[in-house]
């Protein structure tokens, strides 16, 4: 109880503090903090579009920040969900080119995550076989992923009618809106039930306990016939199921394109949004989903903010660099 | 556990804070420079109270570009001024954003227009627009043509490339060269318009040249997708394959990767110990002429900001209809760049920090004393084809399928770079 205490705490003063820092910045720039904040914060909560606009962005990033969460489990610092978004992505529309119906979905589900699970092989093996640090690994498999799915969309999915895209899920495929008008589509209770089953799964199973245990000590670990190496392995394959997972939802449960897109404007940065989320959440899958929410809020709010306050969106992401600053001052100061 | 920490944080915070202040309160001139580019938060309590608000959605390019999208705001800003209008601009992160900026500017219900430059936007503007039928839409480069509520604002990009094409061969013949070239990005078909309309100007010059002083000449046209936008080594490559086998003037149509056609053609005209053209450049979109001074000798500008501003006074006055508006040379939306431009895009070039202020003048100086090299007969020649244009004695031809393009090349005689 007392160490939740201090951490939602330190929580709060790291958000404080990237909060009242983002306000003085504005305020040099000539821009009202206060109404700047009360439509970044308030107005995403005022009407269910916005609402629902809020959680579908929250979606993708609690998925990326599951993948982070999990890895700091395993005491891994696995920053390989921008990569792994990019396969499932690629994956999803892989599916999209092979069939034209209904299958074209569990088809994507299924090699979308198959092809994030084999990207995050890599880095894993390396790490275990070699002791390659899995930061210097999951980087360069992220650009790996980076160019690779480039060309993959340019070259044979690319969209003939639309040369700044790839080839469209098929209409029957579609995860549509859950409510008209707007962006409410099934991947926001995916990716919340994702979350409870990753809590339960770390919980209370005995793959969790292992993780956590060689996560925790990984001597220790050995002493109780736990093999660390397996743990790792789980670990990173778990985290790729739930990145490659957000990025098959990005093709197939995101309105209007389905696609996706020639640049990866719609898997690009999740990753980090994602590192952002755990971070914020503490690695909790509760904390995470909190934080993903938070995080959805503040992206929703940011075009209020433009509009209601002519406040150029550039801000948020100076409030959230300020606050991965603030938490990683603390991370380092536990290790 | 952490107090020590927090608070060597903060004392650091609140120290770079009030550093922060002071340095900004020193220099007041740099306070004031800030809050023109931006909209200065006192602006907004007065745009409430005006009669409506343009709003402005950018794609995830954005400002800042000296192109595209700097010219929609231009556009913008100019048309809230003169329609008593608010100015309402959306930035997005990425591309989920486009939807939901659309419906928060639809759903405010105080925009008299909702545009969305960049055709990246077609697919969210087709959705917002069915589920706010009774809001303005206007899409620039996108093409929807059957919405009530969406105007499809497009370019004749062919005209403006034709002129320049025209410009392009007589500048070659008068430096004693027949070898002129274009350097595109992705082969789309918004492309062709510029490779086609390109090739048809520089045919029109060379029956120019037979009609003026009886002479047959004939130009070789060498053309090259280089299959992307953003590549400027990949453009600088093309350019130097071209320059190699005596191209000397290359019209680019190709973003970014266009700059490194510039960078060719200034690095070859140094080579040979020029500090202008030949080689010249041809310039794209914005007035480029300002970035390789002397070796650029006009850019083919899409007048993005005649686009944004036509819409905007078309819901004003209550004009504004569903379908395709289609500007061209006669409506003012293309056109070939004049000193005058250059001083606008030195302007948006030094508020975005891009070109120093005190090279401006000298920038200025250099374009202005090339321009004088070109003989008053070439400049004349392209206004006269520019007249035959407007007034419908020539036409250039607007390739839509592959089949025209390739029946096009042969008529026109294009050749690929080899």
């Amino acid at each position: 109880m007392r160490r939740l205490t201090f951490s939602l705490l330190n929580t709060g003063l790291a958000l404080f503090l990237a909060f009242v820092l983002g306000a003085i910045a504005m305020w040099i720039s000539g821009y009202d903090p206060l109404l700047s904040y009360k439509s970044m914060l308030l107005t995403p909560l005022s009407d269910l579009t916005y609402l629902f606009s809020a959680l579908a962005f929250s979606a993708p990033i609690l998925l990326t920040g599951l993948t982070f969460a999990v890895g700091l489990k395993a005491g891994l610092f696995n920053i390989g969900a921008e990569g792994q978004t990019y396969m499932g992505a690629l994956g999803a529309v892989a599916a999209a080119y092979l069939t034209r119906d209904v299958s074209a979905l569990p088809l994507a589900v299924f090699l979308g995550v198959a092809f994030a699970v084999a990207w995050s092989a890599i880095p894993a093996l390396l790490k275990i076989w070699r002791g390659v640090n899995e930061v210097v690994g999951t980087i360069m498999m992220n650009w790996v992923a980076y160019w690779l799915v480039i060309m993959a969309v340019s070259t044979i999915f690319a969209n003939p009618s639309q040369p700044e895209e790839s080839v469209k899920m098929p209409e029957a495929a579609r995860l549509t809106p859950l409510v008209a008008g707007t962006d409410l589509t099934l991947a926001v209770p995916l990716a919340y039930l994702t979350a409870v089953l990753i809590y339960v799964f770390l919980r209370y199973s005995v793959w969790g306990y292992r993780i956590s245990i060689s996560g925790q000590n990984p001597t220790v670990a050995k002493a109780y016939g736990i093999r660390p190496e397996q743990a790792v392995l789980v670990a990173f394959g778990i985290g790729a199921l739930t990145a490659g997972l957000a990025g098959v939802l990005q093709v197939a449960a995101r309105p209007p394109s389905y696609s996706l897109a020639r640049n990866l404007a719609n898997v690009y940065g999740l990753g980090f949004d994602g590192i952002t989320a755990a971070m914020l959440g503490r690695g909790h899958p509760i904390g995470v989903f909190l934080a993903s929410v938070f995080l959805g809020i503040l992206q929703e709010g940011a075009r209020h903010m433009q509009i209601e306050a002519g406040t150029p969106f550039e801000f948020i992401r100076v409030i959230q660099g300020l606050l991965i600053l603030f938490l990683a001052l603390q991370m380092v100061r536990k290790i | 556990m952490d107090s020590k920490l927090w608070l060597a944080v903060a004392v650091v915070v609140i120290i770079v804070a009030i550093g922060a202040f002071l340095a900004f309160q020193q220099t007041p001139p740099l306070q004031t420079s800030t809050q023109q580019t931006t909209t200065p938060q006192t602006a907004t309590p007065t745009q409430t109270a005006k009669k409506g608000n343009i709003y402005v959605i950018y794609d995830i390019g954005g400002k800042g570009d000296l192109s595209f999208n700097d010219m929609a705001y231009l556009g913008a800003s100019r048309a809230a001024k003169d329609f008593g209008l608010g100015l309402k601009e959306i930035q997005s992160k990425t591309q989920d954003d486009y939807v939901p900026n659309l419906r928060a500017a639809a759903k405010s219900g105080d925009a008299v227009i909702t545009v969305a430059v960049g055709f990246l936007m077609t697919d969210a503007v087709k959705q917002v627009s069915q589920e706010f039928p009774n809001v303005k839409f206007a899409i620039i480069d996108g093409y929807i043509p059957d919405r009530p509520n969406v105007m499809s604002v497009l370019f004749r990009e062919n005209e403006g490339s034709a002129l320049v094409g025209a410009l392009a061969a007589l500048t070659a013949y008068y430096y004693n060269c027949t070898k002129v070239g274009i350097v595109l990005g992705m082969e789309i078909p918004v492309l062709w318009k510029f490779e086609i309309g390109y090739a048809y100007g520089v045919r029109w010059a060379e029956r120019f040249i037979k009609q003026k002083f009886g002479k047959d000449v004939k130009f070789d046209i060498l053309y090259v997708y280089t299959g992307s936008f953003n590549d400027p080594a990949k453009g600088k490559q093309a350019a130097e394959v071209m320059l190699a086998q005596g191209v000397c003037v290359i019209y680019q149509a190709a973003g970014a990767t266009g700059l490194g056609v510039f960078e060719a053609v200034a690095e070859a005209g140094k080579k040979a110990g020029r500090t202008m053209g030949p080689p010249f450049a041809i310039g794209v979109d914005a007035d480029q002429d300002y970035i390789k001074p002397g070796f650029i000798l006009a850019s083919m500008m899409k007048r993005v900001d005649v686009g944004v501003y036509t819409a905007a006074k078309m819901a004003v006055e209550g004009s504004f209809k569903g379908g395709v508006l289609e500007l061209g040379i006669k409506e003012g939306g293309i056109s070939v760049s004049t000193l005058d431009d250059l001083a606008q895009f030195l302007e948006i070039g030094i508020r975005a920090g891009a070109v120093k202020e005190s090279d401006a003048q000298n920038i200025i100086n250099t374009v202005k004393e090339m321009r004088s090299k070109i003989p008053t007969w070439i400049w004349e020649a392209v206004d006269k084809l520019k007249q035959d244009i407007v007034t419908g004695a020539e036409k250039v031809p607007l390739p839509t399928s592959q089949d025209q393009v390739v029946q096009l090349r042969k008529e026109l005689g294009l050749g690929t770079v080899g």
